[in-house]
């Protein structure tokens, strides 16, 4: 295994310039410690202001009613399910990162994953505004948790609604560990090397006490590991039971058994678009950053979008065959209203985003392109989108009974909400950045070591061009 | 409490009536200088406008909250459930009627703790049956709004009764010398005897006092017809049942025209058809646009108004009726095949078969009509005839030319318009009232609202509600019941038409005492029992024998020779293309007199599933011609824009009479005409009715108040949105001019058949509906909801079901504004109707089958289903909805945390959410409109129809009180309760002796998306046609076997 890293290394360098372990810590730690570039106001600013209007579009929302938005009967959920759905699938990249990828061993996955896993919780927390808020009486939603009363009253245990509340909340929680526990001796140098007070005593709370000792080190270890364990599953399973909210129903264009892969599928590649449309301008905006999120790794990402977007398409596929296959009315309908009804351009636009625009990502040189690909990440974005969109729009509009069909229309406090999440989503990466070393330290310079200086001797490392200079490994908080 | 409240309702009444009692009054001054020493003295000096105004905002609101709960004036009679006298909680009914297209109906108000909630039919009553119509339903909400006039007005400002009484008996004295020569009254169809009564007695005072009648939907055409054909005006009442074919020409006798709800179930007792019988009665309807009896016809024709004459009087001419006239025009080949086997078919029926014409047609088509009945020899079987049930018989049109031209000679001083009247809205264009009544210089309006003619006189008076007041009025037949007030009057100052009259007579009256003394006067009965007969007939809602007596009837000549009237097709200019405009009544605002009605502007109509509007209708040919339909994007794709939808803006101009409006195609609608309803593009109508709609007397005539030619039709470049409850598919850019069928027509959602087929295989096998589709799913567990009366044969459960037979169902929408009203839903007004948030619980169900030029149009109203394996209840996250023991889907509002996954997965989508808070009413009046027995949903939550479930529990209650089991037929629910074709049963499954029971053991009884395997308890029968095999009977035998 580690023969074929090394291999790989050679041709696909996982670190750029002159490293040493310490001008990793430096270069890494010292990016929220040194002046932050204009940039960052302005993106900051603009993300507390979509914030605030996220803020007060939910104000307005518990204040008037559910009847601000476009939603109506047939049409029932509207914008909030989609972008439910939406943020879910953005927030699975960064466990799939943290977990399956350390699982499969890929050495790359390192310089990524702090940053994926941050974009994964705020994104999750986007996310969760949706359904607590798309409820007629918010207030009330509590109802949902098994909170003991004395009318004996529970939830309904069989409706997928309540298995989200749960897959949802475990994923959040499980997200929130899994980083927080990588975060641990980063914020250990952050503490050491911090030049202010404040920063001193926060970074010293938040770090626990890290000590640097080698039980520290076995024991955060062992932890970090289980807990990629225990996340491997959820990736799974989060967005299988969020497919289940559809699969369960018996709404022609919901009742489909091959939600829950087509949905984690989906979800995989909406995640990795999401991590290049962030990282591509990051890494424009904090250059330190070139060195360890390599031209390669975008490379791999463009690489798993196109994996990825392949299973999805096969999806929409495997729809269009059902549909036919099935010789039932309803199915069959639903394929000719998705294509030539009313909607017809979300779902042309579906299949264009995610069906024919990943194409590109077979040529070496778009994948090379930071341009390009940035372009065709927001595009998947958009697609996936759409995705969800179709889904839940396009089945819900024309069902079983034509006299009930009906026509969905967002309203502009819909878009008022689904921008604000973003807002704040932009928000919260920015702050991210500012506060938190946005790569995991200690990983990158445990894979540096492995890489170069591991008990298999030296590698190919010296015939790389970033050939480490320092003896040995240096720990942590030096 | 009660004391406070006599006391506010005394101050209340003290402030309101009079300001110079208010002035004057020294307790006022003494309460005020202990309240208030330092404001006494201004006050006491000088009242100002402002003052004025806020001391009687706050009366008028203690007025308003005074008038809960007291008794009604005179001894009311109530018609007791248990126990006999008033109880909280528990409801009484009082026998009344109100006017529904203009003649009574009777019906029963629930009256709760001295506040009416529901109308429900009277069963003793010749028009209702124990029935109604959705009109009459509404009529409730009018009694509540509130917008109505509270006070009395002199050139709009606040004036008391007491100003009035003083300035018209100024005015009155100054006509007496002259015999009251300046005096007209204007009133509607009056059918009230005592107010009629009052008139005359008017009229005798000052003899040279005219009275005119004017209503805008009259019955003129019928009486001319009937003096045309018989020598005198006789009112033509049909006998339905003994029809077995029935030709029926540009009439809606099963919904517009008066005795509707009685033909109605006449007409269904001829046509509903179980397992083993093999007649059913045939109709046969020729008209321009669909309506309620057109979209019920076996043999529909969609054809001009102004050709019916033609092709009646073909249809004489091959019957050989006795009949000679001059008619212009040609028929098709299609109208004259139609003629031909509706003759034929006619021919075939002798003395039970009938033909009816329209209120609309000219009276020479009536009376081609009746000699074709009368050669038929269905005078005395299918029709009969009887003198006019209005107390002074009048031609409407003939009385408003009259009342026009004596204001526009100056010879009016005093007018005085009484219960309602608006000229200046709904008299025709013509006769420019607008204009005239400012010319009088004593004019009087009395009316429920200050309406466009309000606003026009020097005086406006408040008039009660038919449901405050005693009141008399006859129904289509004559009968006469006696209006027993349900409520005190809301609003104090309010008077009827009758105290007015009586008041102007100089003896003024309470309205029982005033009624009472007319029919003891009348010889109702004889004095020693009158006592014992009026309190019979105030508790029946029906006065015995007052109706009219059917009249002996002969045609006056034989041969009848008429002369039809010859309508100007030509267009005036011959490079224009001019087209026929046909007027109708509203579906639901009538004339536009409920237009403020906010359940009728939000029940689609029955036709057009449009609410809140009126538009131009017209076919889907002359709309194309016209260049108004849109393009569709690509010629594969259909265009959202459409499908959302919004219509076109055409001007209609004919003879410098213009007006705006919206076209709108609409499937079997004749070609190169359009019909334009009345009643709506009201400018003071109230919050509700002012604005909706385009205001189509701006184009009628006096001369032709139903039909008009040579319209020329220019289209504008602007949209109006259109508020309907079904998406429309006639204009698909797909579907090249056909109805756009392919997503409905291979569901398994309406079983039809024609009644040969019936005849050969009652369950209709081999419809595609039947097969594949509705198969019992094997499985092992015990059938649920039965078992427990085989174990338990003398406590078994209930298993409420319903079973709805489309086969009588005419889409008559009663049932929807019966469960409105019954389940206290909200109204959500247009806009919300087009985002698609209505919350109605009972939907009507309209698909058209076959070509756009003349479908066959199938209905089924669709409560929730009751599903046994509800879909909904699986995905509910908080268990708000959840299943019953006795199978009920049952809805818990205070447990609903609106997810609406709910709706999201019923498969009838019969789920209604509460977007906003509808149920919020600005106004307290209407808080009294909500029945008691049923919870108002608020925000966020989720609703739907639970087969009216407050009624099973109150009939539960009932019967375990007496240790019984509820009886069959002693549930009703509302929307059961007010159909007029008895199509809706509803009862308990377990029991076999049930109704309903029996209704689903029928070979056609079906189920709507059987596949689904949800079980609903809502299950149907099969709509069986019976068109002719030579007509339509072949083609359409193949169309529904698909």
């Amino acid at each position: 295994m580690q023969q074929t890293i090394k291999a790989e290394i050679k041709e696909f360098p996982l670190f750029e310039g002159q490293q040493t372990y310490e001008r990793i810590t430096d270069q890494i730690t010292s990016i929220p410690m040194e002046r932050h570039p204009m940039a960052w106001t302005i993106m900051f600013g603009l993300g507390l202001i979509g914030a605030f209007a996220l803020l007060m579009a939910l104000v307005y929302l518990v204040a008037v009613g559910l009847g601000i938005w476009g939603i109506n009967q047939p049409v029932a959920w509207g914008f909030a399910i989609i972008n439910f759905v939406w943020w879910i699938g953005i927030g699975h990249a960064g466990t799939l990162i943290s977990a399956i990828l350390l699982l499969l061993r890929q050495a790359w996955r390192m310089s990524i994953n702090r940053f994926a896993e941050a974009m994964t919780i705020f994104a999750v927390m986007c996310a969760g505004i949706f359904p607590l808020f798309h409820t007629g009486r918010p207030w009330v939603a509590y109802w949902l948790f098994p909170i003991p009363n004395w009318l004996a009253m529970w939830p309904q245990f069989r409706s997928p609604l309540e298995w989200d509340v749960w897959a949802v909340s475990t994923y959040f929680t499980v997200s929130v560990l899994f980083w927080y526990m990588g975060l641990i001796p980063d914020l250990a140098k952050m503490r050491d090397r911090a030049k202010s007070q404040i920063s001193r005593v926060l970074n010293g709370i938040f770090a626990l006490g890290w000590r640097n000792s080698a039980i520290h080190w076995l024991r955060w270890e062992q932890a970090y590991l289980l807990l990629a364990g225990l996340s491997t599953p959820l990736v799974l399973s989060v967005h299988s039971i969020v497919s289940l909210d559809f699969a369960i129903s018996i709404v022609p264009g919901w009742h489909v058994t091959i939600f829950p892969p087509y949905f984690v599928a989906g979800a995989i590649f909406s995640g990795f678009a999401m991590v290049l449309t962030l990282v591509i301008p990051f890494r424009i905006l904090y250059p330190k950053l070139q060195d360890y999120i390599t031209m390669n790794h975008i490379d791999w990402m463009a690489k798993v979008m196109l994996a990825t977007g392949w299973i999805v398409f096969y999806g929409y596929l495997c729809e269009m065959f059902f549909g036919w296959y099935s010789g039932n009315q309803f199915e069959q309908f639903l394929v000719v209203n998705r294509f030539f009804g009313p909607y017809w351009a979300a779902y042309w636009a579906l299949i264009f985003c995610n069906g024919i625009v990943p194409q590109l990502l077979w040529s070496p040189k778009i994948r090379q392109n930071l341009l390009a690909l940035f372009i065709i990440s927001i595009i998947v974005n958009i697609g996936m989108w759409f995705e969800r969109f179709v889904i839940v729009v396009m089945s819900l509009h024309r069902d079983f009974t034509p006299s009930a069909w009906g026509m969905y229309t967002p309203t502009i406090n819909d878009w008022w909400l689904y921008l604000g999440t973003i807002g704040f989503f932009i928000m919260m990466m920015f702050v991210f950045a500012r506060f938190i070393p946005m790569l995991a330290v200690a990983e990158l310079k445990e894979l540096w070591y492995k890489l170069y200086h591991g008990h298999n001797g030296h590698g190919g490392a010296h015939t790389h061009k970033s050939k480490p200079t320092a003896p040995a490994p240096q720990g942590g908080g030096q | 409490m009660e004391a406070t409240r006599k006391e506010t309702q005394g101050a209340g009444e003290q402030f309101w009536r009079s300001l110079s009692e208010l002035e004057q009054s020294p307790e006022f001054e003494e309460i005020l200088k202990r309240e208030f020493p330092s404001q006494a003295a201004p006050l006491g000096d000088f009242v100002s406008r402002r003052q004025f105004l806020k001391l009687m905002g706050a009366s008028m609101a203690l007025a308003g909250l005074s008038a809960c709960g007291y008794k009604p004036q005179g001894p009311v009679i109530s018609r007791p459930k248990t126990p006999t006298d008033r109880t909280v909680g528990v409801s009484n009914y009082y026998a009344t009627a109100v006017l529904t297209n203009g003649y009574a109906i009777g019906v029963l108000g629930r009256v709760y703790e001295g506040r009416p909630v529901k109308l429900e039919g009277n069963p003793d009553h010749p028009t209702s049956l124990g029935a109604t119509d959705a009109i009459t339903q509404a009529q409730i909400l009018d009694l509540y709004d509130p917008d109505r006039s509270q006070t009395v007005l002199r050139f709009g400002r606040p004036e008391t009764w007491r100003a009035f009484e003083a300035d018209v008996q100024n005015a009155l004295g100054q006509q007496a010398a002259k015999g009251g020569a300046g005096i007209r009254i204007l009133t509607g169809r009056v059918v009230s005897p005592s107010l009629a009564a009052q008139i005359q007695k008017f009229l005798q005072t000052y003899p040279q006092a005219k009275w005119y009648q004017y209503e805008p939907v009259n019955r003129d055409n019928v009486y001319e017809g009937a003096r045309l054909a018989f020598g005198e005006w006789l009112n033509p009442i049909y006998r339905l049942r003994n029809a077995k074919v029935i030709v029926a020409l540009d009439s809606d006798f099963l919904y517009t025209e008066p005795g509707a709800v009685r033909y109605a179930r006449e007409f269904a007792d001829g046509r509903r058809i179980r397992a083993g019988q093999t007649e059913m009665n045939r109709l046969y309807v020729a008209e321009p646009m669909f309506t309620v009896t057109g979209m019920t016809a076996d043999e529909h024709l969609p054809i001009r108004s102004s050709k019916i004459a033609r092709l009646l009087y073909e249809i004489a001419r091959l019957l050989g009726a006795p009949v000679q006239a001059t008619v212009e025009g040609e028929l098709t080949e299609t109208e004259q095949k139609w003629a031909q086997v509706a003759a034929g078919d006619l021919a075939a029926h002798r003395g039970e078969s009938l033909v009816i014409v329209g209120e609309a047609q000219p009276p020479a088509v009536h009376a081609i009509a009746h000699a074709i009945n009368a050669h038929l020899g269905n005078l005395g079987k299918t029709v009969v005839f009887t003198a006019p049930p209005e107390e002074k018989p009048v031609l409407h049109m003939q009385d408003i030319k009259q009342l026009a031209d004596d204001l526009k000679n100056n010879a009016v001083e005093v007018l005085i318009m009484l219960g309602g009247v608006n000229p200046a809205y709904n008299a025709p264009a013509d006769l420019n009232f607008k204009d005239l009544i400012p010319k009088v210089p004593f004019s009087v309006h009395h009316g429920m609202y200050v309406d466009e003619t309000a606003a026009l006189c020097v005086w406006h008076l408040p008039e009660s509600h038919p449901f405050e007041t005693w009141g008399d009025v006859r129904a289509f037949d004559g009968t006469v019941t006696i209006q027993q007030p349900l409520i005190f009057p809301l609003y104090p100052n309010t008077r009827s038409a009758l105290e007015v009259m009586a008041q102007l007579n100089g003896a003024p009256g309470e309205t029982f005492k005033l009624v009472q003394d007319y029919w003891k006067q009348a010889k109702l009965a004889p004095d020693a029992q009158f006592d014992a007969v009026w309190r019979k007939g105030v508790h029946d809602g029906v006065l015995p024998r007052t109706a009219k007596p059917v009249t002996q009837v002969a045609l006056k000549q034989t041969p009848l020779i008429v002369q039809a009237p010859i309508y100007e097709l030509a267009p005036v200019q011959a490079s224009v293309k001019t087209y026929e405009l046909r007027f109708a009544p509203d579906p639901t605002v009538y004339d536009g007199r409920f237009a403020n009605n906010a359940w009728l502007q939000e029940l689609p109509k029955p036709v057009t599933r449009v609410c809140w509007d009126n538009l131009a209708y017209m076919s889907l040919k002359t709309f194309e011609a016209l260049g108004l339909r849109r393009k569709g994007t690509w010629a594969f794709f259909e265009d959202a824009s459409f499908v959302k939808g919004d219509a076109p803006i055409v001007t209609l101009s004919v003879n410098g009479q213009a007006m705006r409006v919206a076209a709108y195609p609409i499937p079997g609608h004749a070609d190169d005409c359009i019909t334009l309803h009345l009643g709506y593009g009201r400018t003071r109508a109230g919050e509700k009715g002012s604005g909706a709609g385009f205001n189509a007397y701006l184009l009628r005539t006096s001369d032709s108040p139903w039909i008009r030619t040579g319209v020329e039709v220019v289209p504008q470049a602007e949209r109006y949105p259109v508020a309907r409850t079904e998406e429309h598919h006639l204009i698909d850019t797909r579907q090249k001019g056909d109805i756009h069928l392919d997503s409905t027509q291979h569901r398994p959602i309406i079983l039809t058949g024609l009644l040969e087929e019936f005849k050969q295989d009652p369950e209709l096998k081999n419809k595609s509906h039947r097969k594949g589709y509705e198969w019992k799913h094997p499985t092992m567990y015990p059938e649920r909801w039965t078992y427990d009366r085989y174990e338990n044969p003398d406590n078994y459960r209930y298993a409420w079901a319903m079973v709805i037979d489309p086969t009588v169902c005419t889409g008559c929408s009663a049932c929807v504004t019966a469960c409105q009203a019954e389940n206290n839903i909200p109204v959500v007004g247009k806009e919300e109707v087009m985002r698609g948030r209505e919350m109605l619980w009972l939907r009507i169900d309209r698909y058209f089958k076959g070509k756009a030029e003349n479908p066959r149009v199938y209905q089924m109203p669709i409560p929730c289903m009751q599903c046994e394996n509800a879909p909904c209840e699986l995905v509910c996250p908080v268990a708000a909805t959840v299943h019953d023991h006795e199978g009920l889907n049952a809805m818990v509002y205070n447990r609903c945390v609106g997810t609406r996954y709910c709706s999201n997965n019923c498969p009838y989508k019969v789920r209604r959410f509460n977007y906003y808070r509808y149920s919020y009413m600005k106004s307290p009046v209407l808080h009294l409109l909500q029945n008691p027995d049923v919870t108002v949903r608020g925000r966020g939550v989720m609703e739907k129809c639970t087969y009216c479930v407050q009624r099973i529990s109150k009939a539960r209650i009932l019967a375990k009180r007496e240790n019984r089991r509820i009886r069959d037929g002693e549930v009703v629910t509302a929307c059961q309760q007010a159909c007029p074709t008895q199509a809706i049963v509803f009862g308990d499954l377990n029991d076999p002796q049930s109704r309903v029971h029996q209704m689903r053991q029928q070979p056609h009884n079906f189920t709507i998306l059987g596949e689904l395997n949800a079980r609903p308890r809502t299950t149907y029968l099969a709509k069986i046609d019976n068109p002719n095999p030579e007509l339509s009977g072949a083609e359409a035998s193949h169309a529904t076997d698909h």
